[in-house]
């Protein structure tokens, strides 16, 4: 018989913030970047963190250290603007990014060298958006400012093969799991699909309620492409804004049927929080989303695969712009926002003088359950 | 200091100024079919009624207007019938985007800087177009000012932000207007092109009363009907007009006069614009202007702004909206960019090539510039303290930079200029001495501009 006069433990105080009720996610580490980031992914090896900042460096942080004290690796030079293209290869210490002037770079990401393997300038004539590794990790895909679809010998850094069809700028391409099909997707909310091995077009989906003209502007735009994980299905995400100029909408996610391309679903994750930023598969299929908008203040949500409504939500991490899940499955980084960014941003001191100390990204590593 | 006399000689002057344009016009003004009533948001008879109302606010006793008869004794003003282009960059373009770029640092952003016309000048790579005038204009890098809210910031900038005197000072448009006149063509002093509807914003004039607020062209549209009634025969119209001066005339003897002379201005504007359908007649527009300026709104609205200068017009403002990018700046600046250089490049080029730029001064400017550091949002928000304007023609040195801001775009590096010192520049390119000429607000002398600032002699040819 267990002894019931014994005293009651108090409950264990959870390690770190929690942002939600006891047993949902925790946030256990900070990682402070300095800078303000584009984009951020864990290593496959779950080793390292990498992220593009805006200052034309990629970050890397030792995400195997004691502690969870992240250390900061040397960054990886060559890149200029922003760096909101960053993929892994599953395999080979590889580690492939892209500029808003349109280089193009591959990386061994372990390495101490903080120098490319190889490097294109002009990969795209201008802002180079996305890039995309196929699942074998021989081919990159990539797509720019330039309405242009390019296929890479991920080796070499030759280009093998230029996609054309889009008529304006286009964000984001995927592969298939099986890599045999590439996805693209634009401004105007045209998705298409291409057959890989032979360059050319395969079918076109119609995401254009993703997309409006507004007087001089065409706003919104396909800003997420992601197959499922067994690749019968597309998740187009984006806005479906309301305006031009300062867009404001409802963060949605379209689902296609990948072989008809015919629309499934429409889920609108948010009303208020713009854009859905970024969407990474967790083990089993749900989905870890961050959204963020102007007037919203950001979010951080996880979906059962194709529900609607989140299992859990949180605006406690502010402005959130990308998530990456760790390979192990128990822990995500969410890319966020330093509070108070909003605003003219200069601070004044007690003696009168000022400054103006700008904003940054805090990785936040958050413990799925604790 | 000169000052001006009374309000009937200004109006005196402006009503001979539109009596030598209907000669100068009546003579070769073709007529085109306009756009179908349903297109049009402005009725000839409530562009008449609203210019009534001015006039009769005018001359009413409780608003002033300078007196350009003084003001040409006094060598004020030393050359007639200058014009303006306006751009109004409505909700604030980004200095980082377009005419100061700090790529690859903290608040640059994710565009490159390219060169231009001049050499060591570089512009944001949105610009491509512009980049190659570069040698036509001038850029105010320097501006610091002061308000940070749209809502009372357009006002300040356009009015030239001056000391507070209790009185609502009148736009840019609206000065101009009052000191040039319609110089020869009789067409409108003040036009608007606009997206959205059109009518009469008298409220532009402020203590120079509606007289000279701005007539807007909604979508670059006319004024509904602004052709004559096919039922109308000419010479019905002349004997209806001639029995309304008539009347006008016989009204003048027992009262006022300036009433009078006030809506005759007026009438004569309206009937000069009634000729002039053919200006918004997009047929006349060329292919090839088409494509060069672009053919979206704004586009259409600067050629129209071209066409509407070659005719005359004294002051055109050209209005672009969608600009205030608190969230998604650098998608939406990629976006209306482009748009924005094109029309802009194409007209500089045209008032160039056509020897305009020697007396159109030509303006391009927002209520502030933006934020240099980027929001949650991925946006920038209102920023007054460093920002960036254009301005080229008439009176002004081309191919140069004025004032500088700091390594991050942060702050103005060395002298900074607010919109009061634009403004006696400004004034000073048009040959319009503002520190020599004064408003007289009904016996209240009201300096042009803000006391203490002055014209940027560096800006000045």
């Amino acid at each position: 018989m267990p002894d019931t006069k014994a005293k009651k433990q108090p409950p264990a105080k959870p390690k770190g913030k929690p942002l939600g009720k006891p047993g949902e996610p925790t946030v256990v580490a900070e990682v402070n970047a300095k800078y303000q980031l584009c984009a951020a992914r864990f290593s496959p090896c779950g080793k390292f963190l990498a992220a593009g900042g805006m200052e034309g460096q990629v970050l890397r942080w030792d995400a195997s250290a004691a502690d969870d004290a992240f250390p900061e690796l040397p960054a990886l030079q060559g890149h200029g603007g922003w760096i909101g293209a960053l993929e892994f290869a599953r395999t080979g210490n590889r580690l492939y990014t892209g500029d808003s002037w349109g280089r193009l770079s591959a990386w061994d990401y372990a390495a101490q060298e903080t120098k490319p393997l190889w490097t294109t300038a002009d990969a795209h004539a201008g802002w180079l958006r996305s890039v995309a590794v196929s699942p074998d990790g021989r081919t990159l895909a990539t797509c720019g400012a330039d309405r242009v679809v390019n296929l890479w010998d991920a080796a070499t850094g030759k280009k093998t093969a230029e996609l054309t069809g889009h008529t304006d700028d286009t964000f984001c391409v995927a592969f298939t799991p099986d890599g045999a099909t590439l996805a693209s997707g634009d401004l105007l909310g045209v998705v298409k699909l291409w057959d890989v091995k032979a360059h050319k077009l395969r079918q076109e989906f119609d995401a254009k309620r993703l997309s409006i003209v507004d007087r001089l502007q065409t706003v919104g735009g396909v800003r997420l492409l992601m197959f499922t994980l067994d690749g019968k299905q597309l998740l187009v995400g984006g806005t479906k804004p309301k305006n031009g100029g300062n867009v404001q909408g409802n963060a949605t996610l379209l689902v296609f049927d990948a072989a008809t391309g015919k629309e499934s679903k429409q889920l609108e994750l948010s009303t208020g929080h713009v854009y859905i930023h970024d969407l990474q598969f967790l083990p089993g299929g749900d989905w870890a989303v961050v959204l963020s908008g102007n007037p919203g203040s950001g979010k951080f949500a996880l979906h059962k695969a194709g529900e609607e409504k989140p299992y859990f939500e949180t605006t406690k991490l502010s402005n959130c712009h990308g998530v990456t899940v760790h390979p192990a499955g128990k822990r995500v980084a969410v890319m966020a926002m330093n509070p108070n960014s909003s605003g003219n941003g200069r601070v004044k001191n007690k003696d009168g003088s000022s400054e103006y100390p700008g904003n940054w990204s805090p990785l936040h590593i958050v413990e799925l359950t604790s | 200091m000169t000052r001006r006399r009374s309000a009937n000689h200004a109006a005196a002057s402006a009503v001979q100024h539109s009596a030598f344009s209907t000669r100068h016009l009546q003579t070769g003004t073709q007529h085109s079919p306009l756009c179908t009533p349903s297109e049009h948001r402005l009725s000839r008879r409530k562009l008449l009624g609203g210019a009534a109302v001015a006039g009769a606010a005018a001359v009413g006793g409780s608003l002033g207007l300078v007196d350009m008869l003084a003001a040409a004794e006094s060598g004020a003003i030393k050359k007639k019938h200058k014009q303006v282009l306006f751009v109004w960059i409505d909700g604030g373009m980004s200095q980082y985007e377009s005419w100061d770029p700090k790529p690859n640092t903290k608040f640059g952003g994710p565009f490159r800087a390219i060169p231009t016309s001049v050499p060591g000048i570089h512009v944001s790579e949105l610009l491509p177009h512009s980049a190659k005038q570069m040698h036509h204009l001038s850029l105010v890098r320097g501006m610091c000012t002061k308000d940070n809210a749209h809502s009372s910031g357009v006002g300040r900038i356009q009015r030239g932000d001056p000391k507070n005197r209790g009185v609502v000072y009148p736009f840019f448009g609206s000065a101009v207007a009052n000191f040039l006149g319609q110089g020869p063509s009789g067409l409108p002093p003040y036009v608007l092109i606009k997206p959205g509807s059109g009518g009469f914003l008298y409220q532009d004039a402020g203590f120079l009363g509606p007289k000279y607020g701005a007539l807007a062209f909604g979508d670059g549209k006319p004024p509904e009907n602004l052709l004559r009634s096919e039922r109308v025969t000419t010479a019905d119209d002349d004997l209806r007009n001639d029995l309304r001066r008539r009347a006008n005339a016989r009204f003048a003897l027992s009262h006022r006069a300036e009433p009078v002379e006030a809506m005759d201005f007026v009438y004569d504007t309206a009937r000069e614009l009634m000729k002039r359908g053919d200006l918004f007649d997009e047929a006349n527009f060329t292919a090839k202007d088409r494509e060069r300026y672009g053919a979206g709104e704004f586009g259409r609205h600067m050629l129209l702004g071209r066409k509407m200068l070659e005719a005359g017009v004294t002051f055109v403002k050209v209005t672009s909206y969608g600009w205030d990018t608190h969230g998604d700046n650098f998608n939406g600046h990629a976006n209306i960019m482009p748009k924005f250089d094109r029309a802009f490049a194409a007209i500089v080029e045209d008032l160039a090539e056509r020897g305009m730029l020697d007396d159109v001064l030509v303006i391009c400017l927002s209520e502030f510039g933006r934020t240099p550091r980027i929001n949650g949002h991925v946006g920038r928000d209102h920023y007054p303290e460093a920002w960036s304007l254009v301005t080229t023609g008439t009176g002004i040195r081309r191919g140069i930079t004025v004032g500088k801001t700091n390594e991050l775009g942060t702050y103005v590096s060395g002298d900074e200029y607010d919109i009061g010192h634009l403004f006696h520049t400004w004034f000073a390119a048009l040959g319009i001495n503002s520190k020599g000429v004064e408003y007289d607000n009904h016996g209240q002398p009201l300096p042009l501009a803000h006391d203490d600032c002055f014209p940027i002699q560096e800006l000045l040819a």
